[in-house]
């Protein structure tokens, strides 16, 4: 195994718990905004719902990005 | 068991500014890499010693991690990320010594260095497409994506930070539990893999990710 393996091994391993939380943070830090503006508008689930699926999609999209920024050579 | 940061005094009356043991322990931590840089830099030489040895040793591995993920900017990163990897790194390794709190195991110490780098971040995006070229960056290719792309960008300081907060705390509640359930056996080497190896490896991913963050901003 050369030293370049090792690079790469090591990215890979600083990314593996990295990119689970960045999905959670993204999906709570989505709800929690959802929960602020049904709060202010006095709706009940409308917001908080979809602040979820946009928090989620924003999770998997910055883990895309990371990791086809980290990976690319 | 209080695992969090526990308040030593006030700096200023009796509300204003608690100074917690991890805030000591973190001024320590930097005292004690002053110390260190100052001593692995005296007396430089263009044949190194072995004092020197050990500093260059140090400063070229950190730059072969950050050199492949920005190509040409290896050297001007190098002291931020650096200055990350050893903080983080003394922080982590010097829970091992009975008694001190490590402070990274509080969660405004980690949430600190993870806001230094989002702002670094942030600095570096727009360093390389103008401020209003960043900005308009985050609805393209398409404007549905502004919400996601805003979303994803402020849940990274809180993943950033939480990671290396719960992977110390979890470490050192694993610790203290295994020391009133059978004090005499495992301590020794379980102490040895959470605060040396796990506090290394962490130190470590976090200048990594800081990194992978900053080659997204510029990607």
């Amino acid at each position: 195994m050369d030293k370049k393996d090792w690079r790469q091994i090591m990215r890979g391993l600083s990314l593996l718990t990295e990119v689970g939380l960045m999905i959670v943070s993204a999906a709570a830090l989505g709800f929690g905004s959802g929960y602020l503006i049904d709060n202010l508008l006095g709706f009940d689930l409308l917001f908080k719902l979809s602040g979820l699926m946009v928090g989620l999609a924003a999770g998997f999209y910055s883990v895309y990005k990371l990791l086809t920024s980290t990976f690319d050579d | 068991m209080n695992p969090g940061p526990q308040i030593q005094f006030y700096l200023f009356g009796n509300e204003l500014l608690p100074i917690t043991d991890t805030l000591i322990v973190g001024w320590v931590s930097v005292i004690i890499i002053l110390i260190g840089a100052k001593y692995l830099t005296s007396q430089l030489s263009i044949r190194p010693n072995g004092k020197q040895n050990i500093a260059e040793f140090m400063v070229e591995m950190i730059y072969k991690q950050i050199e492949p993920m920005l190509p040409g900017e290896g050297w001007r990163f190098l002291p931020f990320i650096a200055t990350i990897f050893i903080y983080v790194g003394i922080g982590n390794l010097i829970g091992v010594v009975p008694g001190v709190t490590n402070p990274t195991g509080d969660l405004n110490t980690t949430l600190g260095l993870a806001l230094v780098v989002f702002l670094v971040v942030q600095y570096e995006g727009m360093r390389e497409y103008g401020v209003w070229g960043y900005i308009k960056g985050f609805a393209e290719p398409v404007i549905f994506l502004l919400p996601i792309n805003i979303i994803g960008e402020l849940a990274k300081p809180i993943s950033h930070s939480f990671r290396l907060f719960g992977n110390i705390v979890g470490g050192g509640i694993i610790i203290t539990l295994i020391y009133q359930a059978a004090p005499a056996l495992i301590p020794v080497p379980l102490h040895a893999w959470f605060g040396v190896f796990v506090g290394a490896i962490q130190a470590l991913i976090f200048g990594m990710v800081a990194i992978a963050y900053i080659s997204v901003a510029k990607s």
